[in-house]
């Protein structure tokens, strides 16, 4: 029996700051002037020693805003923003201590690639020869060779070196916490997943935890500890990657994590009061759980659907195969229901590592562990 | 003319219309140049240094002087209050707002220079409105001597050239991503010191076209002076006027313009040097 796990939001209330809590942030609300509802709305969130949380949402939800907030380039309305135990809400930018990626890297480009990393240093008014061997070093820990790209200027370099550079000089001043502004936007899917791992490489050696602002549900899901997913300013749901691909909270959530098949269903009660959800002329028991009576959507993921020749207890109904194409492994059959099914307009989409069974003329079957189900209100 | 050659060159045909201005110009200067080795009453037939001579006379090299000074006080204070005004108009995202800076700086551009200098009569003088306001709210105990002076005509000289630098300055303004300000103060910049190491460097070419309209602009200054100095604040452009009309002297007004014209290219030479020179810490 499957029920609609809520896995919360951090923090608990009434709480007091934890040891282990790094950055804290409690209710935050902002609205921007003219604007007809609120970009953030009561955003709490933490983050804990040495960990990395994503901030995971579509354009518009409100995550770049509460990046903005952390680091002093915005003010919030209410809410309270703290770091390594103190409160930073009403501290100018230049005195947060926290690291800033931006998207666009942001990186000067009228001074050397040393200067750019430097800069920092030489606001805290560190000596020369200290500001040079840190420098140095932390452009050895980016592979960027010191000798080589020193005296570079940026202009000259590709965009994978100048993110390096940006990391680099965010890095080197040891912020308390780092914030990475959509860094794998404009990069292809190997440079992504090669900087992914250069990432991760980082933090474990330097141990700084991190806060990555993205719209895209997969390098969240390879570089961060936690995920926390946002829409229309609220953190909708707060956990790994796991639990919220096994568990999401509502529609949102599941679909924005990946495939997945809805299927139109209706809540009923039965003679004995238990609750049960029929799809076409099937009927499935137990599966229901705090969602009242009415259409609901029955869900599932296309690698938890299989097709068979023959109906076995795990069937759910006929089908009938569309088309389907193999690529990487994975074999992917789009299928229309038949039997009752209506109101579907887009094809059930079937993965699977193994070829479906070749039916001729014969029956498809779509089958499935009703454990799987998950089912959402319409 | 082959296709390929008619096609390379078509795009220089657009220079025509501007270029015959230009020549115009041009030509007017040489003959200016021609004059300054003529005589008086024999302009084109003599050649003489006597007018180049005459310029180390006291009259003259008093208003060479005073021509530099009150440019460079005056390009100066141009260029220190069109960055912050720069700044305001580059940064403000309300559009009503912008175009009403913009309406306000560049209003001077709008009224004519004789009609503004008496604005500026009635405004500068000892029962004026600027000394109405020191005197009535006790800044000073008597109105200030300000009209008819070099600080009156320098007042009055700023105010006309500060829309020449403040379009270019903050037309380069404009290009810096507001996102470097941010990452130079999320690395501990005070604000001014971003304004310092990042603006104001990348703003570079825009103060320098600044520079170059602004100082051009001043050391030409000739109405203001004229009405605004009462007599006292006598520049180059006016005593060329003077050599040209009342004194019928055309080869000596010649000569004054030629030199400063040489003098306003090595002012901007010098400041050029200084430029390149850069600021690297």
């Amino acid at each position: 029996m499957l029920q609609a796990k809520v896995t919360g939001v951090d923090p608990e209330p009434g709480r007091g700051p934890r040891p282990d809590v790094v950055l804290a942030v409690e209710n935050l609300t902002k609205t921007y002037a003219g604007a007809s509802a609120p970009a953030v709305q009561d955003v709490s969130f933490e983050v804990r020693t040495g960990e990395i949380v994503a901030l995971l949402g579509p354009s518009g939800c409100g995550k770049s805003t509460t990046m903005r907030i952390i680091a002093g380039l915005e003010d919030p309305d209410s809410g309270t923003v703290g770091l390594k135990g103190r409160e930073i809400t009403d501290l100018p930018a230049h005195r947060r201590n926290v690291g800033l990626v931006f998207q666009d890297l942001a990186i000067f480009p009228h001074l050397t690639v040393a200067q750019n990393v430097a800069f920092g240093l030489r606001m805290k008014r560190l000596g020369g020869a200290e500001i040079s061997r840190r420098v140095d070093d932390m452009l050895r820990i980016v592979e960027l060779p010191p000798e080589t790209f020193r005296e570079r200027m940026p202009g000259t370099m590709s965009g994978g070196q100048r993110q390096r550079v940006a990391l680099a000089r965010t890095l080197v001043v040891e912020p308390d916490v780092v914030l990475f502004d959509e860094p794998m936007t404009a990069l292809d899917r190997r440079l992504r997943d090669r900087l992914v791992i250069e990432l991760r490489n980082i933090h474990k050696r330097l141990g700084i935890p991190a806060v990555y602002v993205t719209h895209d549900q997969e390098s969240a899901a390879a570089l961060a500890d936690r995920i926390a997913v946002m829409r229309a300013g609220e953190i909708i749901q707060t956990g790994t990657s796991l639990e919220i691909y096994s568990a999401p909270r509502d529609l949102f959530v599941a679909d924005f994590f990946g495939d997945i098949n809805c299927l139109p269903a209706r809540v009923v009660r039965d003679a004995g009061g238990a609750m049960s959800a029929v799809i076409g002329d099937r009927t499935i028991p137990g599966i229901v759980t705090g969602i009242s009576e009415g259409d609901a959507l029955l869900c599932i993921r296309p690698g938890q659907l299989s097709l068979s020749s023959r109906p076995s207890e795990r069937a759910l109904f006929p089908v009938e195969l569309r088309s389907w194409h193999f690529d990487a492994g994975v074999f992917t059959y789009y299928v229309s229901g038949q039997g009752g099914l209506t109101g579907m307009t887009k094809d059930i989409v079937v993965t699977s590592t193994k070829p479906a069974p070749d039916v001729g003329s014969g029956e498809l079957w779509l089958e499935a562990d009703v454990r799987d189900l998950q089912i959402f209100p319409s | 003319m082959t296709p390929q050659a008619r096609k390379r060159n078509a795009p220089y045909l657009l220079l025509a219309p501007a270029g015959v201005l230009f020549l115009a110009i041009a030509v007017s200067a040489l003959m200016m140049v021609r004059l300054s080795f003529g005589e008086k009453t024999l302009e084109w037939e003599s050649w003489t240094l006597a007018n180049y001579r005459a310029l180390s006379e006291g009259v003259f090299v008093t208003g060479f002087i005073r021509t530099l000074r009150l440019a460079v006080i005056a390009t100066a204070l141009v260029l220190l209050l069109s960055l912050p005004v720069s700044l305001l108009y580059a940064r403000v995202t309300s559009r009503m707002v912008k175009r009403l800076i913009l309406f306000i700086i560049l209003l001077p551009l709008f009224i004519n220079q004789l009609l503004q200098s008496y604005g500026w009569i009635s405004l500068l003088g000892p029962t004026g409105i600027v000394n109405n306001l020191l005197v009535g709210s006790g800044i000073v105990a008597r109105p200030l001597r300000l009209l008819y002076t070099e600080t009156g005509v320098i007042i009055a000289m700023v105010q006309l050239a500060l829309p020449l630098a403040v379009l270019p300055i903050s037309s380069a303004l404009r290009n810096i991503p507001a996102s470097y300000e941010e990452a130079a103060a999320i690395l501990g910049a005070p604000r001014l010191r971003v304004l310092w190491e990042i603006v104001v460097p990348l703003a570079r070419p825009g103060l320098w076209a600044a520079f170059l309209l602004v100082s051009s602009f001043n050391i030409s200054a000739f109405v203001l002076p004229l009405l605004l100095g009462g007599g006292r604040v006598t520049t180059v452009p006016m005593l060329i006027r003077e050599q040209m009309g009342p004194l019928l002297n055309w080869p000596q007004g010649a000569a004054l313009a030629v030199v400063l014209v040489l003098l306003t290219l090595l002012v901007q030479r010098i400041a050029g040097l200084q430029r390149r020179g850069g600021t690297r810490t």
